[in-house]
C-alpha cells in the first residue's frame, strides 16, 4: 500500500533525524536564554523525524522520482576518475591529473573513440593550464614528479 | 536616482569590469546552452577563481553567468528538446514544436528579444525597489530576520515545485549540513565525527557542484544522453519573425515580465516558478488554448521574458535583505560573504558603488547578450553537436579543478563525488536538490539570529509572535503551510471519493 520510494525517503529522514538528535543530546543544549550548540541539532532532528512520518503518506508533486536505471559502469568510471584526479593533482601536477580524469571518465560512455578521447584530454589539459594557471594565477603546479 | 546611476556607470565601465561582464555573460550563455551543467554549478565552480578579483567585478562576472544562462538555456530547449537550465524546461514545450515546424530561427530570435526585454524590466525593478526595501529593512532586528528567513525557506519548499514534504525535508537536511563544523560560539565540533577536514564545515561550492553538476552528468549518462542525435544547421534569414508573430507576442511578453519580477523579488521563489506561472497564465488567457504545446509563440515568449525578469529581480531580496530568492542566489550570497561583503540593508548605503555598479553592469551585460546571441546562434548549434560523451569528461575536469583550488585539498574532490552520488540517490527518490542549498546557506544565519533573538528577549520564545513584523512573517509561514498541506489532502480526498463512487457505480 505504501509506495516504495516513500518508504525509502522516510527511512532516510529517520536516519538523518536520529543522527541529529543524537548529536544534539551529546552537546550542551543550554537554556532558552542562552541556547547551546546542541539546541539547533536537536530541533532540526525532531523536525526531520516529524517529516519522516509525513513522508510515508506523501503524494508525488511536479518532481517525480526518476526511475533511472543504475548501471555500474558509469559509477565506477566516474568514481575512479575523481579518485585519480584527487591523487594525481597532489602528486603529479595539473596536466597528468586532467589527462587521467578525462581518459578514465570517458569509460563511462561505451563507444567513445580513442582518437577523440586523446585529443580531448590534451586539449582540455592545455585550456585548463591557460585558464587556471596563467589566466587566474591559481597555485596549481603543472608537472610535479614527486 | 541620477547620481546613483552615475556612480554605477563609473564603477561598471572600467576595463576589468567590462571584461568580467563579457566573460561572465559569454560563459553563462554557453553553460545555459549546454544541457547538464547549469548556472548554479558554473557559478559554484567559478567561485574560487574569482577570489583574485575585487568584489564588485567578481559579482559582475558571476551575475553575468547567471542571467546569461537564462538566454542560453532556451537554445538547447528549442533545438534539442533538452532544457539547458531548469527554467527553460517550459520553453521547450512550444519552442521545440516550432523548431520541428521549421521555425527554429524565429523561435530563437523571439526568445532573445523576450529575454532582453524581460531583463530590462527586472533591472528597473531592482533599481527602484531595492533602496525602498533596504530602508524598510532597517526596522528589522534578529527576531524579524529569523522569521523572514523561516518564511523564505517554507515558501521555497511549498511553492517551488515538487512535493512540499520532500522539499521541506531537503530544507532540513540543508540546515543540518550547514551546522557541520565548529560552532562559533562555543568552539564545539558538530557533526564532524572525528574527521578533521570537516572542522571548517562543508563548503557550499562542494555541495552545489556535487548535487547539481556531478549528479546531472551521472544521470545524463545513465539515461543515455551521451548518445543524443545531432541538430541541423540554421540559416540567418530564417530567423526573422513575421509581423503576425510580433503582434501575438507583445502582451504575453509584458505579462511574463510582470510575473517574473514579482516572483523574482519574493524571497524563496525564483525564475523556475516564474516561467511555469507565465506559461499557465498564457494558457488561461488565450482564446484558443489548444494551440499550446504545438508551437504557439505566446507559450515561448511569455516564460522567456518571465525567467529573465525573475533572474534580475531575484537580486532584490539577496542584496537588500541578505535572503536569497533561489538556490543560485544562495550561492551568490555565499560569494559575497566570501569576499567579505555582508549583504543587507546597509549595503546600499555603505557600498553604493558596488550596488549600483552591479545594476548598471546588468544592463550592459544584457546589451552584450543581445548583440552576442543573435549572430552566434549558429556557433552554439555547432558546439552542441559535439556529443555529450566528450563534453561530460571535460566538465568533470573543470569541477575537479575548481573544487580543488578552494583549499588544495584532495579530500574536497572526493567530497564532491560523494555529494554527486548522494544527489543521484536524491533524484531516484524524488527529493529536490534546490531547497537543500537554500537551507545550507540560510542555516548558520538563522541559528545566529535565533540565538540573538532569544538572548535579547531573555529566553522568551514568544518574542517571535509578539513583535509585530515578526508575527506577520510567522503568520504567513503558517498560512502557506496550511494552504499547501490542506490542498494536498483535499484533492486526495476528492480523488478517493471519486474512485469509490466509480467503484459503486460499476458494481452490479
Amino acid at each position: 500500500m505504501l509506495k516504495r520510494t516513500n518508504i525509502v525517503a522516510s527511512s532516510v529522514m529517520v536516519m538523518v533525524g536520529i543522527a541529529a538528535v543524537n548529536e544534539g543530546m551529546s552537546l550542551d543544549i543550554g537554556s532558552m536564554r542562552r541556547i547551546g550548540p546542541g539546541f539547533t541539532p536537536l530541533l532540526l532532528g525532531g523536525s526531520a523525524l516529524v517529516l519522516a512520518v509525513a513522508l510515508l503518506f506523501s503524494r508525488d508533486g511536479d518532481i517525480q522520482p526518476e526511475p533511472v536505471k543504475a548501471a555500474i559502469r558509469p559509477f565506477l568510471s566516474i568514481g575512479a576518475a575523481f579518485a585519480a584526479f584527487a591523487f594525481a593533482i597532489a602528486h603529479f601536477g595539473l596536466v597528468p591529473a586532467v589527462i587521467a580524469t578525462i581518459v578514465i571518465s570517458s569509460f563511462a560512455s561505451p563507444g567513445s573513440r580513442w582518437s577523440n578521447v586523446t585529443l580531448l584530454a590534451l586539449g582540455v589539459a592545455g585550456v585548463t593550464a591557460v585558464i587556471f594557471r596563467f589566466g587566474l594565477h591559481l597555485p596549481l603546479p603543472l608537472f610535479q614528479w614527486v | 536616482m541620477l547620481e546613483n546611476l552615475l556612480i554605477g556607470f563609473e564603477a561598471a565601465l572600467t576595463l576589468t569590469g567590462l571584461l568580467c561582464c563579457f566573460f561572465g555573460v559569454t560563459l553563462g550563455t554557453f553553460i545555459g546552452v549546454l544541457p547538464g551543467v547549469g548556472p548554479l554549478a558554473t557559478i559554484a565552480i567559478l567561485l574560487p577563481a574569482t577570489f583574485g578579483l575585487d568584489p564588485g567585478n567578481a559579482l559582475i562576472m558571476l551575475a553575468g553567468v547567471y542571467y546569461g544562462a537564462q538566454y542560453g538555456g532556451s537554445t538547447a530547449s528549442i533545438l534539442l528538446n533538452l532544457p539547458g537550465t531548469a527554467t527553460s524546461a517550459v520553453t521547450a514545450l512550444d519552442g521545440y514544436p516550432m523548431a520541428q515546424q521549421g521555425r527554429a530561427g524565429v523561435a530563437l530570435f523571439m526568445t532573445t528579444i523576450a529575454s532582453f526585454l524581460g531583463s530590462v524590466f527586472g533591472i528597473v525593478v531592482v533599481g527602484f525597489f531595492a533602496p525602498l526595501l533596504a530602508s524598510a529593512a532597517l526596522e528589522f532586528s534578529a527576531a524579524e530576520y529569523f522569521s523572514l528567513m523561516l518564511f523564505g525557506l517554507v515558501a521555497a519548499a511549498t511553492v517551488g515545485g515538487g512535493t512540499p514534504v520532500k522539499s521541506l525535508s531537503m530544507v532540513v537536511v540543508g540546515l543540518i549540513l550547514g551546522l557541520v563544523g565548529i560552532d562559533v560560539n562555543t568552539a564545539e565540533f558538530r557533526f564532524t565525527y572525528g574527521v578533521m577536514e570537516l572542522a571548517d564545515g562543508i563548503n557550499l561550492v562542494i555541495i552545489a557542484t556535487g548535487v547539481f553538476g556531478v549528479t546531472e552528468i551521472v544521470t545524463g549518462i545513465m539515461k543515455g544522453m551521451d548518445r543524443q542525435a545531432v541538430p541541423h544547421s540554421i540559416s540567418l534569414r530564417s530567423m526573422l519573425p513575421a509581423h503576425d508573430d510580433w503582434k501575438k507576442s507583445w502582451f504575453p511578453m509584458s505579462r511574463g515580465m510582470g510575473i517574473g519580477a514579482f516572483f523574482g523579488a519574493l524571497p524563496g521563489t525564483g525564475s523556475t516558478i516564474a516561467s511555469f506561472m507565465a506559461y499557465a497564465v498564457e494558457i488561461k488567457m488565450s482564446k484558443r488554448p489548444e494551440r499550446f504545446g504545438k508551437g504557439a509563440i505566446e507559450g515561448l515568449v511569455a516564460p522567456e521574458s518571465a525567467n529573465n525578469s525573475a533572474a534580475q529581480a531575484a537580486f532584490v531580496p539577496t542584496l537588500t535583505l541578505g535572503i536569497p530568492g533561489d538556490a543560485v542566489m544562495a550561492v551568490m550570497l555565499g560569494a559575497l560573504m566570501i569576499h567579505g561583503i555582508i549583504p543587507g540593508p546597509l549595503l546600499i548605503q555603505e557600498q553604493p558603488q558596488l550596488f549600483w555598479g552591479l545594476i548598471v553592469s546588468f544592463f550592459i551585460g544584457n546589451l552584450m547578450l543581445l548583440v552576442l546571441n543573435l549572430p552566434l546562434i549558429g556557433i552554439w548549434v555547432r558546439i552542441l553537436s559535439v556529443s555529450p560523451r566528450y563534453l561530460f569528461p571535460a566538465i568533470l575536469v573543470f569541477i575537479c579543478i575548481g573544487v580543488f583550488s578552494i583549499r588544495s585539498s584532495p579530500f574536497d574532490v572526493m567530497m564532491v563525488l560523494a555529494f554527486g552520488l548522494i544527489g543521484f540517490g536524491m533524484r531516484r527518490v524524488g527529493f529536490p536538490p534546490a531547497p537543500l542549498l537554500l537551507g545550507l546557506v540560510l542555516g548558520p544565519m538563522m541559528e545566529e539570529n535565533l540565538r540573538r533573538a532569544l538572548l535579547i528577549a531573555r529566553g522568551d520564545p514568544t518574542v517571535f509572535v509578539t513583535r509585530p513584523l515578526s508575527a506577520v512573517f510567522i503568520g504567513l509561514t503558517a498560512l502557506i503551510l496550511i494552504l499547501t498541506l490542506s490542498r494536498g489532502r483535499l484533492s486526495r480526498k476528492s480523488r478517493t471519493a471519486k474512485a469509490m463512487k466509480e467503484q459503486s457505480d460499476a458494481a452490479p
